[in-house]
């Protein structure tokens, strides 16, 4: 029985290497088990055989590989192919890639194909033997889920979240289910952004403001509290994932159209320079590729500014938040590239994270007293529901604590966790069980829009906290800590409630820590 | 003190014979030279004075790279140049230079402003010879002149310097200087073979081809705010050119990014071949990535065409100071 228990381990591995060869044969130490075949594929793990029996993978480390075709142990480096928009592919994973290097010690070098295609092949210094290679191809989000699903990709790098249809689609092809827990990793945070020109003296605007602008009803700077000049409008291509979510997102909302006279740029790089030398336009970028423009504040039509920033993407308390992912199919990744993995979620990553530009996911603390005009806005919008009480009584449970950059938001008219709170989940277990937080009591605050009845609001801001813990403690043991929940309803607003992002924003289970 | 004696009979009979100018600066370098040296054959470390002393005194104080400054007194009081000096014998039978000089490997290394070193060499029995420098990864070849000297300018890519000079026959004189003035500049270098070296094209702030802030070797440097700078001699066996780019960000007024291109020209000796390269990025507060860059040029069909590779450098992010 031995046999199977040998094959239908990884089932599914990418394109053959070792097309053509002589056959090969495996042979268990015992001599019980001898499979003769064409070898298609070795990841340092498990061999794959083309077999009169059809297709068979067999555990490297349990049979010996006997022919010419047969790879060298010593000398194998398994490869790893990556597919993504340069943000990711050309800026945060090479970073990563040479952080892990030297983290290692070993030595890095990048085999140039052209400006899309490059491959890193990591060498120990001291046996001379490479231990990894990453194939990078350039692409966008789109591109990079099709060649996951036609195995010409091992990690798809993204800059938008899966779409149904594609997990459908990869659920066919027998990757697994790919916005199930475990199949992606958030590997930076970032956003979506307006920029103008340096120089101009508009630096907020509504959203609103902001999709009547792309549409064309909005034509001039004055209309927006500037000089009666006309708006140059700028956009990446149609297949950018920032275009795409701003289209979703701002346009779609308000159900407007995009001018037909906006000027489109092949890649987010080529928007912003353009942009950052004309005071007149207007385009929309990534927060990690904001070049040498002007960054817009988004605001409210009662106030608030909020002003996208790494501890805002942290929060987001900043609306358009879109964090940067890598999916990875259900199947086992060689040895070497798990270690990367393990490294992309340490520490020293979130390090090379921001030195590289980026937004780490590393948790920070906000002291009360630099959350003074939160509270003055509370106190302002005080009165009608909320007394002088319902303030006092939440000022008292905050006082002395500290606020955690990581925040719980919901996707949009749901109670399901957006992407970026999904990943917090096991970020913040992960430092609880550590004992991060060992002598500290955590309370998770939930907090509601304004809309609706103000006790009831309080019930599910309760309720929402309840579940954000359940789901944060589910299996860890914290005997160090203390857990509290509160529900304050709608008595810390960050935005406004008369639009629809003040509302999601307002929505949230905050973490504070004392 | 052997070595001492040594040096004086050095210096006297540098003065006896040869030039004023280079005597000057040599002569004295040499007698400051307060370190060990391992004569036999291999590496040479000459690590720490400069350490101490270049860290206490302000680098803004020292005249600008180009001055030809006299040369101070022997006996003088606090010093404002603190250099590093590497002595060492050939390992060579050879005693005396054409020239009768005792044959010597002197490497001096000095803090200059705008965190470069000075290098000098003076290795007389080895005239019109390559000499490799590497220096945190970035390489470049010089050849000494028929002195047997060398000397070059080279931008410190980490405050912990460490420099090593490489002679034909295999010996390496190294310096490590601590230069804390390297923290105020961003750099990025791209060393590659001279025959076909490669080239870093700097696009400041949004800047377009041939503007004013488009920073290449051999475009005006005092218009844009950093600089690229060429290092090695191209007349070299087996040439190693480098380049390297300097942001001030210590003194930037403006913030945003800096693009970095990689370009080269596809001649007929490299259309379709490999072009072997380093790549150097300096890291706030760590050592700088090094990465062995391999690029595969266009086909000879595309000869006279300048490759351009927007991926390779990351851009430079820079915050207003």
């Amino acid at each position: 029985m031995s046999t199977f228990r040998f094959a239908l381990l990884a089932a599914s591995i990418g394109a053959p290497l070792w097309a053509a060869a002589e056959e090969v044969r495996l042979r268990s130490p015992d001599g019980s088990v001898v499979v003769s075949g064409q070898l298609t594929h070795f990841d340092g793990d498990f061999y794959r055989l083309e077999t009169i029996y059809g297709p068979m993978t067999l555990d490297a480390a349990r049979v010996a590989c006997h022919g010419t075709s047969c790879p060298d142990p010593a000398e194998f480096a398994p490869e790893i192919r990556l597919s993504g928009p340069p943000a990711l592919g050309a800026l945060l994973m090479p970073a990563l890639i040479e952080g892990y290097a030297a983290r290692i010690g070993h030595a890095a070098e990048r085999v140039i194909a052209d400006d899309r295609h490059f491959t890193y092949v990591l060498t120990d210094g001291t046996s001379g033997h490479p231990s990894i290679r990453f194939r990078f191809r350039l692409t966008g989000s789109d591109e990079a889920f099709a060649d996951l699903l036609a195995g010409e990709a091992d990690i798809a790098l993204s800059a938008r979240e899966i779409r149904r249809s594609e997990v459908a689609l990869a659920r066919e092809a027998g990757l697994g289910t790919l916005d199930a827990p475990g199949r992606s990793r958030v590997l930076a945070l970032d956003g979506i952004v307006a920029i103008t020109g340096a120089g101009n003296p508009v630096r907020q605007i509504t959203l609103r403001d902001l999709a009547r602008v792309f549409s064309g009803e909005i034509v001039s700077w004055a209309a927006l509290g500037g000089p009666d000049v006309p708006i140059g409008l700028h956009l990446a291509e149609e297949e950018t994932a920032v275009t795409q979510s701003f289209g979703a997102r701002i346009l779609g909302r308000y159900g407007a159209a995009p001018a037909s006279e906006i000027v489109r740029h092949s890649s987010l790089a080529g928007l912003t320079d353009a942009i950052s030398q004309d005071p007149a336009a207007i385009g929309i970028t990534a927060f990690s590729e904001t070049g040498s423009a002007q960054i817009m504040s988004l605001v409210g039509p009662c106030g608030f500014p909020s002003v996208p920033g790494p501890q805002t993407l942290k929060t987001e308390d900043y609306p358009l938040t879109a964090p940067l992912f890598a999916y990875l199919p259900a199947k086992r990744l060689p040895r070497p590239g798990r270690d990367f993995l393990e490294y992309v979620q340490s520490p020293q990553a979130d390090l090379v994270v921001r030195r590289a530009g980026f937004v780490d996911q590393r948790l920070e603390t906000i002291p009360l007293d630099r959350q003074g005009l939160r509270i003055a806005n509370a106190v302002r919008e005080a009165g009608d529901g909320i007394g002088l009480s319902d303030l006092r009584a939440m000022v008292e449970r905050l006082f002395g604590a500290e606020r955690l950059t990581v925040t719980f938001r919901f996707e949009e008219g749901s109670s399901e966790l957006d992407a970026q709170s999904r990943s917090n989940v096991p970020l913040l277990a992960s430092l609880i069980r550590r004992g991060n937080f060992d002598g500290s009591s955590i309370l998770f605050a939930g907090f509601s829009d304004g809309i609706g009845n103000v006790e009831q609001n309080r019930r599910l801001s309760q309720r929402r906290a309840e579940a954000v813990r359940d789901a944060v403690l589910g299996d860890v043991s914290a005997q160090g800590v203390t857990v509290e929940t509160a529900g304050f309803g709608e008595a810390l607003p960050m935005a406004c409630d008369a639009v629809e992002w003040g509302q999601r924003i307002n929505r949230r289970v905050e973490v504070w820590v004392r | 003190m052997i070595r001492d004696r040594r040096l004086k009979t050095a210096l006297a009979t540098f003065m006896a014979a040869f030039a004023i100018a280079h005597l000057m600066q040599f002569g004295l370098t040499a007698g400051r030279t307060t370190e060990a040296a391992d004569t036999s054959r291999g590496e040479v470390q000459a690590v720490g004075r400069a350490g101490l002393f270049g860290a206490a005194e302000p680098l803004t104080a020292l005249p600008s790279i180009g001055d030809r400054e006299p040369a101070p007194p022997l006996a003088l009081g606090p010093q404002r140049r603190v250099p590093v000096d590497m002595v060492a014998t050939p390992v060579t039978g050879q005693t005396l230079s054409a020239y009768g000089l005792p044959c010597e490997r002197v490497l001096s290394v000095l803090p200059a402003p705008g965190a470069v070193l000075r290098l000098r060499l003076s290795a007389t029995c080895d005239p019109r010879e390559r000499v490799e420098i590497d220096h945190a990864g970035l390489r470049f070849a010089l050849v000494t002149d028929m002195f047997g000297m060398a000397d070059t300018v080279i931008p410190v890519l980490a405050t912990d310097a460490e420099l090593r000079v490489v002679l034909q026959d295999g010996e390496a004189l190294s310096a490590r200087v601590f230069v804390p003035e390297a923290s105020q500049f961003d750099r990025v270098a791209v060393s590659s073979d001279g025959r076909s070296a490669l080239e870093i094209h700097a696009f400041e702030f949004g800047a377009g081809y041939g503007d004013t802030g488009h920073v290449h070797h051999g475009s005006n440097a005092s218009a844009a705010q950093g600089r690229v700078r060429r290092l090695g001699d191209s007349s070299a066996d087996d040439p190693l050119i480098a380049e390297i780019y300097t942001f001030p960000t210590g003194e930037s007024l403006a913030s945003g990014t800096v693009r970095l291109h990689v370009e080269g020209e596809v001649t007929s000796e490299n259309c379709g071949r490999e072009v072997v390269a380093d790549a150097v990025q300096s890291m706030p507060g760590g050592p700088p990535s090094v990465v062995a860059l391999r690029v595969t040029m266009p086909g000879c069909d595309a000869t006279g065409d300048i490759l351009v590779l927007k991926n390779v450098l990351r851009d430079l992010r820079i915050a207003r100071n």
